[in-house]
């Protein structure tokens, strides 16, 4: 049997349907039973010309109609229309700046398009006359991110019907996620993908500058042909490989139970492979690393493995057969990245290794096959729901694997920690979106960022501190547990947290922290001791009357505990319901106060204001001094090298 | 007293020109060093210079950031080694109520650059006319040369801004090249080296107007008030002492950024972060190294001035007014204010 006809026969084997019983292909199930209910079914043939950085494919895409109500029109996303100046992406990214942003004019290289050259499917004939551009989000009519095709009659509910599609990508100089850069095409976001009836309506919003995506489950089988000194990494498990007389060669891949598929392609990419043990079974890490970053191969290793066991034991078991770890190409926007059973990471080749970024990436999107990859919530609608969640969960694994205080940085004279870092970005803009805001209509991408990752994160560390880290851990995996492979919403979360603490008080904290934009500040104005006898000389004054006055000065109400010090070493912890806008204590002690701090134990991250929550009698200098040392070397060498126009 | 137009005693002789140079070189180094620890308190001016317009920029800031952080006790995550989320905070808080600005430090900056031009002028006067280096005498002629210092000043950024500029320009367009091959530490690389090269092109630039402002003094010296004239003469004198000179140039200033790095790494890396004393004098002493070159550099080209005051006017079309021909010893120091 020659080379070719082994792999095609392996890829004959690899694409045929498998009997119900029979051991899955891409994930570890027992049987090999669906893990989802399997709405979509891919099957996509793609050349990729890695020249001209453009892609032609076919598609085939059966679609289970499991609605229950019959569907006369399909609405498809075809989100690289997003890299052109006219659409909702380019204005929004243009309008709020950033690294997203384009310059006035729009360069060629930067434009990207999926252009739909032939659609029909079996039974309905021709839908391109059908086929038109809709924008249920802004009227935009330029905005060509979705496509609505209008069949000739219904398809019944448990029906199937089976589209069958060609297309012609043109990939961007990556600006958000996908593209290209120099020879490294991200393939992802880049075939005609039906929107989800979800609710009792079609839910296929377009692409926005700040939001990401939500799909059905079920399966892809992808031929992919290629240069053949270009290695590809993409979702799910590659189940067979084809040279081509052409110098080319066609990789198969094959997903199972994931709702997106992408693929990574380069010529320069270090193979690191290792197992890992999952609850429900090995596991492989396939990372496919950079060259320029060789030396950084272990360090993604270490930090997959560490985060795989961390959300294993606490959360509930991966199930795939295998996660790719991309290494993207610098400077190229597509660092950080989450799909189905693949994500991209983000290093330098200088990274000294007391700071935790790639570990910090690589983590969360790690996270993100749980909070997006299993549980499929709306990314467009509830972002906090992915973003938020796992950036909760990013920080406490970080901090399990690398200290809370010391988790993005740890060096002798300086460190800094997660938590307070994504409380940092949530305290920059705090008070003009909810949690809950649909994604593209913040105020701002950085009110997006702050309060989508910053504010989840730091209300459910708020929340853990209330209901107790084992409580919560609980609450998560049942979250988990329950919806994995389904659509859940934000309430979905919250009933779950509070059946599983058995609190209802705490749809009170939900109200503000998750649905309202009321900033919690609670500060202590001020401490004073003096003599009880205060008419009296006070020289041989032993009782004194101490008093602590506390202050609400944010609209949020939260129960806070306050930790009084007295100079006999004696500390009194006392809790205030925080209702009325202060309050104070007053405590008549043979001591003087030395300090009081709300917040003793330092777990309300939803404080806004660290530096407030306490108040010491005594003044102590030595962070000023400290500071202020910094600030003028900082002035004489700035004002040294302005000199030199003398 | 010394000038361009005078036979100082220790100008070389003819038969001297040939040294190797390697003796030149030494003589540099070593004569500006000699003339700079002769006038060791121009070192102490500009520091307390310096210093002052550190303590302007930075007693605002005491202010202000002692009202948020000497009652809290969030101060403590700042005291020692420091958390950078609570600078961040500091900043935050603080700019939420026009707190840590940093106008007292641009205003600063603008005073010590003011001050510079004094010090500068006052330090190659010091260094050419053997007058001591009184903080009177240093002043005064920094108050006198300070139009010309100024003039020369307006041309020499002129022509240093746009040749930096050109350069840069030329360096990014390299380096958007250069990215869509190489990529990481090679493309480092070549940033690094392109800044290099930056500097490479603008230190002699520098170099050449740091001769013109020693040239502006020592005519100053003889009654020549004119700026243009300087620039003549360090062109074409450079012109065929260029190499010797600049080596030395170039050597003192790495000896001070090397210095001032050393002292640097020892507060970030070997001092305890609680001790604000001796990181201050470990600070101080990194921008004392910093000046001192600076000083150095000054007096190395006073140096050369001086053991070339013979050559240099034999230097043709440069011939000045018999007027203007006066004796070291005599009163040709002007007089005139210019204020």
């Amino acid at each position: 049997m020659s080379r070719l006809s082994f792999f095609v026969s392996i890829a004959a084997l690899a694409l045929a349907p498998l009997p119900a019983s029979a051991q899955s292909l891409a994930t570890n199930a027992p049987g090999g039973q669906p893990l989802s209910e399997r709405v979509v079914a891919y099957t996509i043939d793609a050349r990729l010309d890695t020249q001209a950085k453009t892609l032609d494919a076919t598609e085939t895409l059966a679609y289970k109609n499991l609605t229950g109500q019959a569907l006369d029109s399909f609405p498809f996303h075809l989100y690289l229309n997003a890299f052109r100046p006219q659409s909702t992406f380019s204005y929004e990214t243009h309008r709020d700046g950033g690294i997203r942003a384009t310059e006035e004019e729009f360069p060629p290289q930067k434009i990207g398009s999926i252009e739909i050259k032939s659609i029909t499917a079996d039974g309905f004939g021709d839908l391109a006359p059908g086929m038109k551009f809709i924008a249920p989000d802004d009227d935009n009519p330029e905005d060509h991110t979705v496509m609505m095709v209008h069949l000739p009659h219904a398809v019944e509910p448990g029906a199937t019907v089976t589209f069958r599609l060609m297309f012609h990508d043109k990939f961007p100089e990556s600006i958000a996620r996908n593209g290209y850069k120099r020879d490294f095409i991200m393939g992802g976001q880049w075939f005609p993908k039906v929107g989800v009836f979800w609710h009792n309506a079609w839910n296929c919003h377009q692409y926005h500058a700040t939001t990401e995506f939500f799909a059905d489950f079920g399966t892809f089988d992808v031929r992919l042909n290629v240069p053949q000194r270009y290695i590809v990494g993409a979702t799910g498990i590659q189940t067979a490989q084809e040279q081509r007389s052409d110098n080319t060669k066609t990789v198969f891949f094959h997903a199972e139970d994931v709702h997106d598929f992408a693929f990574a392609a380069s010529p320069h990419f270090l193979v690191a492979d290792e197992m890992f043990q999952s609850s429900m079974g090995p596991v492989k890490m396939h990372a496919l690393v950079l060259e320029s970053h060789a030396d950084q191969r272990q360090r993604y290793l270490n930090v997959l493995r560490a985060s795989m066991q961390k959300f294993d034991e606490w959360y509930g078991p991966y199930p795939y057969k295998q996660i790719t770890l991309i290494d993207p190409e610098p400077d190229s926007q597509m660092e950080g990245m989450e799909y189905p059973t693949l994500f991209t990471g983000g290093t330098s080749w200088f990274m000294p290794t007391h700071v935790y970024e790639p570990e910090l990436v690589t983590e969360h999107e790690y996270g993100h096959q749980y909070w997006y990859g299993m549980v499929a919530t709306n990314e467009f609608e509830e972002a906090w729901l992915d973003e938020g969640i796992n950036s909760y969960t990013e920080v406490k694994i970080l901090s399990a694997l690398y200290g809370q205080r010391t988790s993005v940085a740890n060096y002798p004279a300086a460190h800094a920690g997660d938590v307070e870092l994504q409380r940092a970005e949530y305290v920059s803009l705090p008070d003009y979106d909810p949690v809950t805001r649909e994604a593209w209509k913040f105020v701002s991408s950085n009110s997006y960022g702050g309060v989508t990752y910053g504010k989840t994160a730091a209300a459910l560390m708020t929340l853990e501190s209330i209901v107790g880290e084992e409580t919560m851990r609980q609450a998560m995996r049942t979250y988990f547990t329950r919806y994995r492979f389904k659509h859940p919403t934000g309430t979905d979360f919250i009933n779950t947290v509070i059946g599983i603490t058995g609190r209802d008080e705490l749809d009170e904290f939900f109200k503000q922290a998750i649905y309202g934009t009321a900033v919690l500040d609670y500060a202590v104005d001020n401490v004073s001791s003096e003599p009880v006898e205060w008419w009296k000389p006070d020289e041989n004054a032993k009782r004194f009357r101490s008093t602590v006055q506390l202050h609400r000065k944010g609209e949020f109400i939260l129960p806070v505990t306050v930790e009084i010090r007295f100079d006999n070493g004696e500390k009194i912890r006392e809790t205030w319901d925080g209702y009325d806008r202060w309050t104070r204590f007053t405590y008549i002690k043979n001591a003087k106060i030395v300090s009081a701090e709300i917040d003793p134990d330092h777990r309300v991250w939803l404080d806004s204001n660290l530096l407030n929550n306490s108040f010491t009698a005594s003044s102590n200098g030595a962070a000023t001094r400290k500071l202020a040392n910094w600030w003028m070397f900082t002035t004489q060498l700035a004002a040294h090298w302005a000199a030199f126009i003398v | 007293m010394q000038t361009l137009l005078s036979q100082p005693a220790q100008t070389a002789a003819p038969d001297e020109e040939a040294r190797t140079d390697t003796a030149t070189r030494h003589s540099l180094l070593l004569g500006g060093l000699r003339l700079l620890l002769a006038n060791k308190r121009l070192l102490l001016w500009t520091w307390l210079a310096s210093l002052l317009c550190g303590l302007l920029s930075t007693l605002p800031f005491f202010s202000r950031a002692g009202s948020y952080l000497n009652h809290s006790l969030a101060a403590q995550q700042l005291a020692g080694p420091v958390d950078i989320s609570y600078l961040a905070e500091l900043v935050h808080q603080s700019g939420n109520h026009n707190g840590l600005s940093p106008t007292p430090s641009l205003i600063a900056i603008a005073v010590f650059i003011f001050l510079n031009f004094l010090l500068a002028a006052g330090a190659l006067f010091v260094f050419q006319s053997a007058s001591p280096p009184r903080l009177s005498v240093v002043a005064d002629a920094g108050l006198r040369y300070f139009w010309r210092f100024l003039r020369l000043t307006i041309v020499a950024t002129v022509v240093i801004g746009l040749t930096v500029w050109l350069f840069s320009t030329l360096r990014d367009v390299y380096l958007a090249k250069a990215a869509e091959i190489h990529l990481g530490r090679e493309l480092f690389l070549r940033s690094i080296l392109s800044v290099a090269a930056i500097v490479i092109v603008w230190l002699p630039l520098r170099f050449y107007f740091d001769f013109a402002e020693t040239i502006v003094v020592q005519l100053g010296l003889t009654g020549d008030r004119r700026v243009r004239r300087s620039f003549v003469l360090a062109f074409r004198f450079l012109r065929g002492n260029f190499a010797r000179a600049f080596f030395s140039y170039a050597l003192i200033a790495t000896l001070g950024v090397a210095l001032f790095a050393l002292c640097t790494w020892i507060w970030v890396a070997a001092i305890s972060p609680y001790s604000t004393v001796i990181a201050f004098l470990l600070g101080q002493l990194a921008v004392a190294f910093l000046l001192a070159s600076r000083l150095w550099q000054r007096a190395s080209l006073a140096s050369l001035a001086l053991q070339h005051a013979a050559t240099l006017t034999q230097i043709p079309d440069v011939a000045l007014p018999a007027s203007t021909l006066v004796s070291p010893t005599s009163t040709a120091i002007e007089q005139r204010p210019i204020w």
